[in-house]
């Protein structure tokens, strides 16, 4: 383990009320000078933490404790309002379950849009088309519309080409929720063979055996921050006091 | 009486001293015999109390043991009710095991028959998939040091992308047909055969008026239409951008694809319909036709980079924008010739980008010239304009895209 993947320096990240984010513009025609509602919620409190490379680390928290927030900041889909993100490779999101398909496409046309643009050359992604959808068990599907899937069909589908696709880091949200018993311990199998290749991976989970399983180290996040960070074990534990605690609204202003 | 006999014998009713001597010791061994047999029978009368008071011990013994007895055997019995429970239960608990392992066995021939499945899916098509595309080895030596969140995004293919977008979207657009697209035509077709035969008696007078009509229909249906679907670019594709880091540029640069093929479907028509009037332009004008419709589509991508992020924040914009449309459709001389309109007011229209360049357009393939150079001043200004004002709202606000879907 030489060097780290991932360095999160001080990370801050706040969102604008959805009521404050999108204007029209009649809205701005009518009211020029009404700024904006400077509402603005802070998702993210000045987060420190790095991850080592071929590290797994396992993140958890509450629902709307920032945890998704912190992937897509690691993805590059959003950026920090302040602090700063070193990431070491190329980085494989699979992020919100079952969305990003154009629903009009079938399988194959989705798995070749997503495919490329999550990194694989178009050729590699055209070859990978049926053990993509072997690994989905969706062979008999891949010239329907994703229209006409089934969630957790269409989630099946995301993390296949996702899994496929993955390059140094993998940035996972929920992988172990999804799917039947067969599809998750064949994702269980293909996330442990990722992690013998020397693969550095994020993982986030609700469920203490994924943290426990499948993470080298952990931290769960509350409210913006780091509550602990440390063994599995221990933040298993400490996940499981801040659930048994009062709810999050009022540890926020903590 | 013997004795008295013999008394008598000697002194009548007297007794001799030895006979008294004996008689007395008799009477002591007598005396005596009876002290003994007194004794004896204290002490056995003693011995007699002993034991009776032993009898006595050994019957509250025996009451004892007797109740104690009755005791255990009310315990023997409860005893014997819970052994009998107890092999009830475990008769119940080993037919609970059986079932168990039955079920445990299922589930194993399950388990193995989906490990040969994966197994058998996943080998022929790659030995390791998952090891194939290896970190950098440069990327391995360092922490990075610079804040790059722009870093995190997967090396593209991009050329694959933009031609696995293109494609989906004209998939999506015409339903994957040839027929589709061509429907698609029929609109532009249809406006052009209503307004050339409307408005070609109304300018009777002018020359060539179908022609430029042409020209200006199909430049203005590209700006139309390239405008609205590169507006919409990132909208649109709001799924891909909050899924996955990559050039968010691509969404815009590939949105003007189908329209673009509309163009050079027209662009070929037009050319068509030019030889056939044998009108064909020579190299250099055709050159510069080409040339504006180039800088048609730099305003029309300076449109479409800088509306695609603003239309995030302010969604009515692109009905803002087809009012927009409908106006500057008779704003830029399509269905008139900018000579129709007094000569005060022709510089005022060239601030509506596409007028510089329908004119330029029209002059380079219907009037086979190249034109003067300064006509092709306002053309560059627009362009210049254009890209650079689109391109700067796009470069601030595009890397908080994902924020506002």
């Amino acid at each position: 383990m030489t060097g780290a993947a991932i360095v999160v320096d001080a990370v801050s990240k706040a969102f604008p009320l959805p009521e404050a984010r999108v204007r029209t513009v009649r809205e701005a025609v009518l009211h020029p000078w009404r700024s904006p509602a400077a509402s603005r919620l802070q998702v993210l409190d000045a987060i420190s933490f790095a991850v080592g490379r071929g590290e797994t680390l396992g993140i958890m928290g509450r629902n709307g404790s920032g945890k998704s927030t912190l992937l897509k900041l690691l993805a590059g889909i959003y950026r920090p309002d302040s602090g700063r993100i070193a990431v070491a490779g190329s980085v494989t999101p699979i992020l919100e379950l079952g969305v990003g398909w154009s629903q009009d496409l079938d399988a194959v046309d989705n798995v070749l849009l997503l495919g490329t643009l999550m990194g694989l050359p178009l050729a590699e992604a055209r070859a990978a088309i049926p053990e993509i959808l072997a690994f989905a068990s969706l062979e008999r599907f891949a010239r329907v519309p994703l229209k006409h899937y089934s969630s957790g069909m269409a989630v099946r589908l995301a993390y296949s080409v996702a899994f496929r696709a993955a390059r140094d880091i993998l940035l996972l949200d929920e992988v172990f929720a999804v799917g039947d018993v067969g599809f998750r311990s064949r994702c269980e199998e293909r996330f442990r063979s990722l992690r013998r290749s020397g693969r550095t991976m994020i993982v986030v989970s609700h469920d203490p055996r994924t943290i426990r399983d499948f993470c080298d180290r952990a931290l769960v996040i509350d409210a913006g921050r780091i509550q602990r960070e440390g063994s599995p074990a221990a933040v298993v534990e400490r996940y499981l006091e801040l659930v048994a605690q009062a709810p999050l609204a009022a540890g926020a202003s903590a | 009486m013997r004795g008295g006999g013999g008394m008598a014998a000697d002194r009548p009713g007297e007794f001799s001293p030895e006979q008294v001597a004996k008689l007395e010791a008799d009477l002591a061994y007598r005396v005596r015999e009876v002290e003994t047999l007194n004794a004896d029978v204290a002490e056995l009368t003693a011995a007699l109390a002993t034991r009776a008071r032993e009898v006595e011990t050994l019957n509250a013994d025996v009451a004892e043991l007797t109740a104690a007895l009755a005791t255990r055997g009310a315990e023997v019995a409860q005893l014997d009710a819970s052994v009998a429970e107890l092999k009830r239960a475990l008769a119940t608990r080993s037919h609970e095991v059986t079932d168990l392992a039955r079920v445990v066995d299922a589930r194993t021939r399950q388990a193995a028959e989906l490990e040969r499945a994966i197994f058998a899916t996943a080998a022929p098509t790659a030995p390791d998939p998952v090891v194939a595309p290896a970190a950098p080895p440069d990327a391995a030596t360092a922490v990075p040091s610079l804040p790059s969140a722009r870093s995190a995004a997967p090396r593209l293919d991009y050329l694959g992308a933009a031609w696995t977008l293109v494609r989906t979207d004209f998939r999506i657009r015409y339903h994957g047909t040839l027929g589709g697209f061509l429907w698609a035509l029929a609109k532009p077709v249809a406006m052009i055969g209503v307004l050339a035969s409307v408005f070609s008696w109304l300018f009777a007078a002018t020359p060539d008026y179908r022609l430029n009509l042409l020209v200006g229909i199909v430049l203005w249906d590209f700006f139309a239409e390239g405008s609205r679907t590169g507006m919409l670019s990132l909208l649109a594709k709001a799924h891909l951008i909050g899924k996955t880091a990559f050039p968010r540029w691509l969404l815009v640069v590939t949105s003007l694809a189908t329209p673009l093929l509309t163009l050079s479907v027209f662009t070929a028509g037009l050319l068509a319909v030019l030889a056939l009037a044998g009108r064909l332009p020579g190299p250099l004008p055709l050159a510069a036709f080409f040339g504006a419709q180039l800088a048609m589509l730099a305003i029309v991508l300076g449109v479409a980079f800088g509306t695609s992020v603003v239309v995030l924040r302010y969604r009515d914009l692109n009905q803002v924008w087809d009012v927009v449309l409908q106006a500057g459709f008779f704003l830029a001389p399509v269905v008139y010739p900018l000579s129709a309109v007094p000569e005060p007011l022709r510089p005022w229209l060239m601030l509506w980008p596409p007028t510089a360049v329908l004119e330029y357009a029209r002059a380079a393939a219907v009037g086979a010239r190249v034109p003067e150079l300064a006509a092709a001043g306002p053309l560059l200004v627009m362009v210049a304009l254009s890209l650079g004002l689109g391109l700067a709202l796009y470069r601030r606000h595009a890397p908080a895209a994902a924020e506002y879907l």
